[in-house]
């Protein structure tokens, strides 16, 4: 159906004209994908344009949750940010939240759209979504990512569309959407499987509401994947046997379980690994987002279907697919991010969640999103939802960083994004501490004898030893003695 | 229907003599309510006699939750128990803990359940489970908790029953059971109210692995309530103005939202000023423990219904709501902690929980467990579950203690039961800080001056003012100074001049 002088067409330029200083502005986006292009470049050239006047330019951002360069990057380069949710992963607008300038919030994504639709986090005043198709009647055809945009587009007061034409027009047929009715009026949603539908394959939006379109054809922007290395082999190989062990123990079924993977080099080459390993059987995969190594498993048929929010593939891989609709549709879901890390749901399909960290500590705390506890490196994301409800969650991190000058294994984690009372298994290069039924000394003793690098066991060690007695040891004086040193001698252990 | 010659009567001190040094036996009981009561004492009796000979007699014990006086107390104190899980309140039992005599797993209490029943905690020897009665064909009637109950009954190898004529059998009549398949076959809870009923009133066992009954009439001990201070009522009463305020932003429904309630004076405080507040209007909860007084709001029409595991009432109120079942029945639901406390139907049912804390941190990370992050109180219980997937989730604690010579409010929680991505509200007897949509620095700023007490805000504010600059200030020489002062010199600020403040 086309739009044929329904809503007016606008330039980039034109259509920031609209947008005021201060005002707080949705964009579509998730896991890099589908956020829109070419108004937030336009939005950056303005608020550069009002700064040399002296004038203040600067708005409050919400999307999904990363959204790179398109986004962020563009944004914070033009100082555009005053405040900003529920997650981010740019280097330039990082440096500013770490630095004060910008005002951070760092939300569970599940509860993005219910924390907004509830206004606790103020008007929304307005949207600004990529899109394939907007009918007159207001149904949203999204791109690449569906994230939190169905919520946006019904609580913003004013929206702007982004139609994108790059994208395959049939990537609605893989989008699932619903938006949750407000509680305590509220019905399970009937969803028995990664690949359940019960929604539609569009948003809603008021007409009145659309100021106008932009039309582009620019392509999502995407890091190349890095390459597994000799670390992520190690951890997947030890995340390979211990699933199998379960599997033999019944503990994990035949048919196998829901995967959650995380992102980055360690997960991608725990994932690789999975496909590759003949007794593992071939699974689906329930996560935040669809990445190059699950398309490549799915043509090999060990990936039978996945559900995810966010199609972040290479521009490659992203052609791979709209070349073959027909394999792909019926085997991936793109949900709403509220849907697709929902407790529940996790919970219900007994997800297998592996996600990495920046550090743990020797209880089995997990700290994957603030360096020293200060410095932000991305957010807590999905891990604290995937974490918290899964079947099995299972934390990955090398043992060693930076030459051995970084442990990841430390006596307390100066931030804490997932506890010990949810973690269950922790792996690193060297080995895998299966936490269940521990109390926190023995749980102590695995961590450090299984994943801890055998140049800082000693020193975990003589820390337990010299910690006051109690359920858990601690010596608050020493707790950070390790990240005090690589503050101050460049590492933990000069 | 009787049991009479289906399942053999056995005293106590024959059961006790089945169970075996290393086992793991699983009671029933969620607090002291429905717990078993003459096992633990003749268990605990046994390892007395075997410890006497010279011989090692420890076991490994699980139960709902805290079980202080009935189970953990007289275990404890025979030296009988080996490790715990998931949760505990009792003195002994917590000295033996932070002695390291004890291994204990603090768990999020909804997966218990899920947990045993996958195997994760190994093999389940003996279940000893109150009831009302069990049938020749094994249908096991509980008594004032649901707990972990039906799970246990399901998986361990051997089952006593401790059949307790103290309690209504109609009990039943507010029993809701069920026990979820394990994953990747699951249905959704078909759950949209706290009242919805969507299992049976029984539990089940398969009666072959019955090894006997016992029989009892004794009450659960549920300790009197102690009534509530001045501080705990000033924060009950910033929590009431919260709520109205956010009734008129229309941020709650005028039908307002099941509550959760932890335990407690404060949490007693809460529920009574909502409870008189003609501006609230009538609730319900969806919580885990139901307490003395929500009885009465019950009966006042304040609160139309409840949904929980257990009903923590003291002998007189428990005969008042067995007397009067006609009017409490439908308006009681007992359901086994897996879906009082799941993550799902608390986020579903928009639950407003709120929660005590023993310290919170200046950017919302909440301690609930671990004093100098060391010693365990109880644990962490429901509150995670409760504080991650709330619609609104609340923390209260007064901002000092001990006469001023701790304060509540703190740096940095050296545990972190709850963490700043979780908590959106805190509250002591000072004020109330609202923290969503706030960035750490701005959260600091709202909890120093709105909660901390004000002999601590000039320390606090100058912690923040020396820190390291970044998203989260933290300066990690000094961020548990407060807490080695209070652990080396008895107060966190030694200097402090506490001669005004008044310990109420």
């Amino acid at each position: 159906m086309m739009t044929p002088n329904l809503f007016p067409r606008l330039t980039p330029e034109e259509a920031v004209t609209h947008v005021f200083n201060g005002a707080t502005v949705a964009f579509s986006g998730f896991g890099n994908v589908g956020a829109p292009k070419v108004i937030p470049r336009a939005l950056a050239a303005r608020a550069r344009k009002e700064h040399v006047k002296g004038e203040a330019f600067k708005i409050r951002v919400l999307t999904g949750a990363a959204s790179g360069v398109d986004v962020d990057e563009a944004l914070a380069q033009a100082r555009a940010i005053t405040w900003r949710a529920p997650y981010q992963s740019a280097a330039t607008l990082r440096k500013q939240i770490n630095r004060q300038e910008v005002e951070y919030l760092d939300l569970h994504l599940s509860h993005v759209p219910q924390t907004v639709s509830t206004g606790f986090l103020g008007k929304v005043d307005f949207a600004i979504i990529e899109a394939t198709e907007i009918t007159p009647d207001g149904r949203v055809f999204l791109t690449t990512s569906v994230g939190a945009s169905p919520t946006y587009l019904q609580c913003a007061n004013r929206v702007l569309i982004e139609v994108n034409h790059h994208h395959s027009s049939r990537l609605r047929e893989m989008i699932d959407i619903i938006t949750l009715s407000s509680p305590p009026h509220r019905n399970p949603f009937p969803m028995l499987d990664p690949m359940t539908k019960f929604g539609w394959s569009y948003a809603v939006v008021d007409p009145k509401k659309v100021i106008g379109i932009v039309e582009t054809d620019e392509p999502d922007y995407m890091d190349p994947i890095s390459p597994p290395d000799a670390t992520s082999d190690k951890i997947a190989a030890h995340v390979i046997r211990f699933l199998f062990d379960e599997m033999h123990a019944k503990r994990v079924p035949e048919e196998f379980l829901p995967v959650q993977m995380g992102i980055g080099a360690v997960a991608d080459g725990v994932l690789a690994a999975l496909g590759k390993n003949p007794y593992i059987p071939p699974f689906k995969v329930y996560n935040l987002v669809i990445h190059d190594p699950m398309i490549d498993l799915m043509e090999q048929g060990k990936v039978v279907g996945a559900s995810a929010t966010s199609l972040s593939l290479s521009s490659d891989v992203l052609k791979r697919v709209y070349g073959h609709m027909d394999f792909f549709v019926p085997r991936i879901v793109l949900r709403p991010q509220e849907i697709s890390n929902h407790p529940a749901i996790i919970r219900r399909l007994g997800v297998i969640a592996m996600n990495s960290a920046i550090e743990v500590d020797i209880y089995g705390n997990v700290n994957s999103s603030h360096i020293y506890g200060t410095d932000i490196v991305n957010g807590v994301g999905g891990s604290g939802e995937f974490t918290r409800n899964s079947y099995l969650p299972i934390i990955m991190c090398p043992s060693i960083l930076k030459g051995g000058k970084i442990s990841c294994v430390v006596p307390m984690c100066p931030h804490i994004d997932s506890n010990e009372h949810s973690v269950q298994v922790i792996v690193t290069d060297q080995g895998l501490a299966d936490l269940r039924g521990l109390g926190p000394m023995q749980r102590a003793q695995a961590i450090i004898k299984n994943c801890a690098h055998p140049a800082y066991r000693d020193y975990l060690y003589r820390y337990l030893e010299g910690s006051r007695v109690g359920h858990i040891r601690h010596n608050l004086r020493e707790s950070f003695k390790l990240h005090r040193n690589l503050m101050e001698y460049g590492a933990m252990l000069p | 229907m009787s049991t009479v010659g289906v399942f053999p009567d056995l005293s106590p001190e024959e059961a006790a003599a089945r169970i075996p040094h290393g086992a793991t036996v699983a009671f029933s009981g969620f607090t002291n309510s429905g717990a078993a009561k003459l096992m633990p004492r003749a268990i605990a009796a046994r390892a007395r006699e075997l410890h006497e000979k010279g011989e090692p007699y420890r076991i490994r014990v699980l139960t709902g939750a805290s079980s202080s006086e009935s189970i953990d107390e007289p275990l404890a104190e025979a030296e009988a128990i080996s490790w715990r899980a998931p949760y505990q309140s009792a003195p002994r039992l917590r000295k033996q803990i932070n002695g390291e005599q004890v291994d204990y797993v603090d768990m999020h209490l909804s997966q218990l359940s899920q947990t045993l029943l996958a195997g994760f905690h190994g093999r389940l020897n003996f279940a000893v489970v109150e009831a009302t009665e069990i049938t020749p064909d094994g249908r096991v009637y509980l008594t004032t908790s649901i707990g972990a109950s039906p799970a246990y009954l399901k998986y361990a190898d051997y089952v006593l029953i401790e059949i307790n004529n103290f309690h209504s059998k109609r009990v039943r009549e507010m029993t809701d059971i069920l026990i979820l398949p394990p994953p990747p076959h699951r249905v959704p809870v078909p759950l949209h109210d706290p009242l919805t009923k969507v299992g049976m009133p029984y539990a089940v066992v398969d009666p072959r692995r019955i090894m006997g009954i016992i029989v009892n009439d004794e009450p659960d001990r549920i300790p009197e309530f102690t009534p509530g201070d001045v501080r705990s009522r000033k924060i009950a009463e910033h929590v009431l103005n919260f709520l109205l305020g956010e009734m008129w932003a229309k941020r709650i429904p005028k039908e307002f939202l099941p509550l959760q309630a932890g335990v407690g004076n404060v949490a007693n405080a809460v529920m009574g000023v909502l409870g008189e507040s003609p501006e609230i209007p009538p609730f319900m909860m969806y919580t885990e423990v139901f307490q003395d007084s929500l009885v009465e709001l019950m009966e006042r029409g304040k609160l139309t219904a409840a949904s929980t595991t257990s009903l923590t009432l003291t002998p007189e109120v428990l005969q008042r709501v067995y007397a009067n079942m006609d009017f409490f029945a439908p308006r009681i639901v007992l359901r086994p902690q897996e879906i009082s406390n799941h993550a799902g139907i608390v986020l579903r049912l928009g639950v407003i929980a709120m929660n005590t804390a023993l310290e919170v941190d200046i950017y919302g990370n909440v301690n609930s467990s671990h004093v100098f992050g060391t010693d365990i109180m109880n644990g962490v219980g429901g509150s995670g579950e409760f504080t991650r997937n709330a619609y609104l989730s609340i923390y209260m604690c007064p901002s000092i203690a001990k006469g001023g010579k701790i304060s509540s409010i703190v740096p940095m929680c050296p545990h972190i039961d709850n963490n700043e991505h979780s908590v959106q509200i805190v509250v002591t007897e000072q004020g109330l800080a609202d923290l969503r949509g706030l960035g750490p620095m701005q959260r600091a700023r709202t909890i120093i001056d709105n909660c901390a007490h004000p002999l601590y805000r000039d320390y606090l504010d100058r912690y923040i003012e020396k820190a390291r600059v970044g998203h989260i200030r933290h300066d990690l020489e000094a961020c548990y100074e407060l807490h080695l002062n209070l652990m080396e010199q008895g107060a966190m600020l030694p200097d402090l001049d506490l001669s005004q403040i008044s310990d109420i």
